[in-house]
Parts: structure tokens; C-alpha cells; sequence
């Protein structure tokens, strides 16, 4: 059963059509505008010093791409207990591509 | 409720629904206090084939704020694992369980324990076990004992405690939700037109029978506060407590496996400080949000507190008994007694040899003066009841917080802020008519201090 009250899924298509995947570490070229978020460091957390998670940055696990806006090539990429966010519409054209 | 079930999303979510927070100075360790924060509203004791647990996937944490910013200082993280001796049979366990090593125990728990302060992590305990499930008489013989062994010892006189107990909290959830008909006044509701009720009655413990799961840790007030040996006047004395439940922001279901896999970092999903603030107080459309806030940001909340809608409904639903009530809810002035009492903390000089005011800050927190000794003969309204050890001084096991809350809302602590303004007679009265004789199981007069479980084999009887 999904549960995650405040999380995005990544189970396909979501609302706004943004779009979600998830792909092995090594499908993700470097993306100069990638501005990762550890947890508890920006609004993903509150600003409270429950902060370091016991796996934080673990690279373990899925890595997973939410496309947020794919005209402007707005994107998430979900590690371990890291998100990033970065600009890259290329990418996020043919993320597009390949889901259709 | 408390907070069982308190909003929207979350009420589909109970292994991540907090439902209460207590912390109080302990009375049998009085150097110490005592924080639980309880998790899984409404456990039905015959809970098999799959008996409640932790969510492995949930970061549960109890906060503290030692310097009244709203922020935490301290916080106490705490994950679970869940471990199986034997995934090819379909039961809980396959015979007795006697100890927590038990080779007849399938389906065990275990958590760790990590102190975050000042941006350190430090890990206070691993591998510590959860006792089972209350199952019944075969199955969990000796379960009293068996669960007291779960309490462990930590590093630094820390106590820890995480797994099922009886529910403690007591509530008449089916006469306040159906539109506030007290059941010891209900002859005095209005009714709408429907003349259903003629004389009062005793109230009913929807909690009763019903159990939760408990995380519970006893710490030396020195370890929060720098020391043990404050005068009730001094503001570090004073903590502000809460609890907070967060899930990954990413849950993917391998259907080609039968698995689920977790990624990103964890969002808060569920919160909790002072009883009924997000239950009572804050609109529908916004209690979901509320769960996601720290309480550094509760000032855009504090409006609802300030002007609470129950205060208004309570005249209409009861014609003529609130009449002053009314005039106060009409006037539009700011609810400053339970702005203080909830968000603040109550300034010194209000109450004789009283304070746990945090500052300006608006912040729900449930604020605790650790100078204030455990009384000898306790009593169930707190400071309202003169007991200045109990709610809203923190919050004890078996504080009337539905009462005490009733009473604030209608008018009763309105005095503290406005001298002239005299409460209605009611004001005074009001309760849902329950008090602890109403909760089955005692409460423990030693850590965890919440009772022994209700076992599944006679519960529900």
C-alpha cells in the first residue's frame, strides 16, 4: 500500500503532468545545474535539528527522477536520502520520449 | 481524539499518526523526565494475523526546544526493523513467547536510538527489541513481565521503552463529534429541533479497550536543561516537547519482485505537541499542512487558536448556558489565555509559584517547567485543579486534557489575561464525563508508566 502522505510517486505519470522514473545510478549524466538537497538542509525538512538522518546521503536503493515540469526541464532526482534539483530540458525531452 | 486520526491524509496512515505526547517529571525518578509520544490510534487487541508494529519505513522522532525558539535542540530519532525468523509460515509465532529472544517469536521488531544535538548524531542504541504484541494467554503467558524486559538502559541514565501499551488517553469521541452533545449535558444541547435527549448521562470512553504503540524514553533533566537544580522561576528550567513522524518522499512498488523500495530524504507527515490543537482547532482544509510545519512557523496558525470556532459553537449549541461566552466569542478580542496557555507558555506572575512561558515565539509545543516536583496526590485538571505538575504543565498518563481543554475554551482561564471578565458558571462544569476510572487497565507507576496491553484473547469481552 502506498503511504507516502507528502511524497511524490513514482509510480508513472503524475499530477501536472509531470513525470516520474526511476533508473539505475548510471543512467543519470553529471547536469551543471544540479543543486543537490541533503536532508533536513532546505524546506524538504523543517528548519528544527532533527536534521541527519541515521542514512543520510546513502546512496543505497532506487534512484529516481521526477520530472516536475518537462518543458522547462525542471527535475527531482531522488538517491539514498538526497534530492536534487536541476535544470536540464534535454534530458527531460527524452525522459518524455522514452515514456511514450 | 487527541490526535488519533486527526487529519485528512494522515488518517490513513497509522503507523505514522502520532496520537499523544506526554512529558512530565518522573515521580518515582524525579532528576528525570519522562517523554512518550504514542503512534497507531484505535490498536483492536486481537490484531492477527499481522499484530501492529513501527513502521520500518517511518523516522519517529520526539523533539525538544531548551531555549523557547520553536526549534529543536535535542531530538531523539528512532527506527525499527522488522525481522523474521521464518517467512514460510503465516503465523505471528509458532508456539509460547517467553522472552523477546524467543525461537517461537516470528515476526520481531528491533530499533535504534540516535540524540541529535548541535548538528551531531550521536547513537544512544542498536538492535533493541520490542516486546510482542499482547496476543493472549498462550501465546504471550506472563506478558507483564515479559514486556519489562523491553525497557532498556542507554548510555547517560537514559531509559527507553518502544511497543504496544493499553491507550491511556480517554475521550467521548461519539458524543463530542456528534455535534458536540455532551453526554452529562445533553439535556441542555440544542438539539436542532430533534428533542432526543431529557436528562443527562455518564459519559463513554470510546479508547477504552483499544491499544497503542508507545515510544517512551526517561532522560536526566540535566541533560536538557544543563542542569537538575533550577528554580521554577528560571526560564531554562522550562522545554518545549513534540513529536514528529516522517516517510521518504518516494515509494516505489516493484510489482516484478514483490517488493518495496524507498528513496530521498524524509518529509514530515505527521506532528504533535499540545493534545486537540490540530484535532479542535485547526480547519480541516489546513490540518494536513499543519502536520508537515515545524512549530517555529505556528504563528500562521495562531488565529485558529486565538479565536477558536468551538468557543463560538459552544453558546449556539448550548442556548443560555454560555451567555458570557458568547459576548467574549461576539466582542472578536483574542483569546490571549489560550494563546498562552498552547503557544506560549504562561508567563510568571499569572499563576501563584507559576510559569513555563518560552517567550514571544508562537510555537504549539507541549512546554514542561522541570523544576516543578511530581505532586504527592496528583490531580486529573492540572493546573486548573491547582496541581501545578500536570497539564498544561506538561502532560501526565492521566490528565483530563478534554476537560481541561473544554473548560479553557469555554471561558474558565479567560481571567488570566482580563481580570474583570467573569467565566460562565458552566465554564466550570463542562467535561465530557470521563475521568481515569473509565480507562480499564491501570495506569504504571514505574517507566513506561502506560498500562500493560489489552491482550487480544479477552478483548474486546
Amino acid at each position: 500500500m502506498l503511504r507516502t502522505a507528502a511524497g511524490a510517486s513514482a509510480a508513472g505519470l503524475v499530477a501536472g503532468g509531470a513525470l516520474a522514473a526511476a533508473l539505475p545510478a548510471a543512467a543519470l549524466p553529471a547536469a551543471a545545474a544540479a543543486r543537490p538537497e541533503r536532508s533536513g538542509q532546505s524546506a524538504e525538512r523543517p528548519a528544527h535539528s532533527a536534521t541527519t538522518t541515521p542514512d543520510a546521503g546513502s546512496a543505497a536503493g532506487p534512484l529516481v527522477i521526477h520530472v516536475r515540469d518537462a518543458r522547462t526541464g525542471e527535475m527531482d532526482i531522488f538517491a539514498g536520502t538526497t534530492r536534487t534539483r536541476l535544470r536540464d530540458p534535454a534530458l527531460a525531452a527524452r525522459l518524455v520520449r522514452a515514456s511514450q | 481524539m487527541s490526535s488519533h486520526r486527526e487529519a485528512p491524509e494522515i488518517s490513513k496512515d497509522p503507523v505514522a499518526d502520532s496520537t499523544d505526547v506526554y512529558a512530565f517529571v518522573s515521580p518515582d525518578r524525579p532528576s528525570t523526565v519522562t517523554l512518550i509520544a504514542n503512534y497507531i490510534p484505535l490498536e483492536e487487541p486481537a490484531g492477527g494475523p499481522n499484530f501492529y508494529e513501527f513502521g520500518d519505513d517511518v523516522l519517529y522522532e520526539i523533539h525538544v526546544d531548551t531555549d523557547g525558539d520553536g526549534q529543536a535542540d535535542v531530538t531523539y530519532q528512532f527506527q525499527f526493523s522488522t525481522a523474521l525468523r521464518d517467512p514460510d509460515t503465516f503465523l505471528y509465532n509458532t508456539g509460547p513467547i517467553r522472552s523477546l529472544n524467543s525461537p517461537n517469536w516470528n515476526s520481531r521488531q528491533f530499533y535504534t536510538v540516535t540524540r541529535v544535538a548541535g548538528g551531531i548524531s550521536q547513537p544512544l542504541g542498536t538492535g533493541l527489541a520490542c516486546p510482542p504484541c499482547n496476543i493472549g494467554p498462550l501465546s504471550t503467558p506472563r506478558y507483564a513481565t515479559l514486556a519489562a524486559s523491553a525497557v532498556h538502559s542507554l548510555p547517560g541514565g537514559v531509559k527507553v521503552f518502544a511497543g504496544q501499551r493499553a491507550e491511556g488517553f480517554y475521550v467521548d469521541l461519539g458524543s463530542i463529534f456528534d455535534l458536540a452533545t455532551l453526554r452529562p449535558f445533553q439535556q441542555l444541547h440544542a438539539k436542532y429541533g430533534m428533542h432526543i435527549f431529557n436528562r443527562p448521562e455518564p459519559g463513554v470512553n470510546t479508547t477504552n479497550e483499544l491499544n497503542v504503540h508507545s515510544i517512551a524514553l526517561q532522560v536526566p533533566i540535566a541533560a536538557l536543561t544543563g542542569s537538575s537544580s533550577r528554580d521554577e522561576s528560571d526560564p531554562r528550567a522550562v522545554i518545549g516537547v513534540w513529536t514528529t513522524a516522517s516517510r521518504r518522499h518516494v515509494h516505489i512498488l516493484d510489482a516484478d519482485q514483490g517488493t518495496s523500495s524507498w528513496s530521498g530524504p524524509f518529509r514530515q507527515v505527521s506532528r504533535l505537541g499540545n493534545p486537540l490543537v490540530n484535532e479542535v482547532l485547526i480547519p480541516l482544509g489546513k490540518k494536513d499542512f499543519w502536520n508537515t510545519q515545524p512549530p517555529i512557523y505556528d504563528e500562521m496558525f495562531a488565529s485558529y487558536v486565538a479565536h477558536p470556532e468551538l468557543a463560538a459553537l459552544l453558546p449556539a449549541l448550548y442556548p443560555g448556558v454560555f451567555p458570557h461566552l458568547a459576548g467574549l466569542a461576539k466582542s472578536g478580542k483574542p483569546r490571549a489565555d489560550l494563546e498562552a496557555i498552547l503557544l506560549t507558555g504562561i508567563p510568571a506572575g499569572l499563576i501563584k509559584g507559576f510559569q513555563n512561558h518560552t517567550g514571544p515565539v508562537l510555537a504549539d509545543m507541549l512546554r514542561l517547567n522541570t523544576a516543578i516536583k511530581p505532586a504527592r496526590k496528583p490531580n486529573i485538571l492540572g493546573v486548573l485543579g491547582g496541581d501545578l505538575a500536570g497539564f498544561p504543565n506538561g502532560r501526565r498518563v492521566f490528565d483530563d486534557v478534554v476537560t481541561i481543554e473544554l473548560r479553557a475554551i469555554a471561558g474558565l482561564t479567560y481571567p488570566l489575561v482580563a481580570a474583570a471578565y467573569k467565566p460562565d458558571a458552566a465554564a466550570g462544569a463542562i467535561t465530557d464525563g470521563l475521568t481515569p476510572e473509565d480507562v480499564k487497565k491501570p495506569y504504571l507507576r514505574s517507566f513506561p508508566y502506560l498500562g500493560v496491553p489489552y491482550g487480544g484473547y479477552y478483548n474486546p469481552s
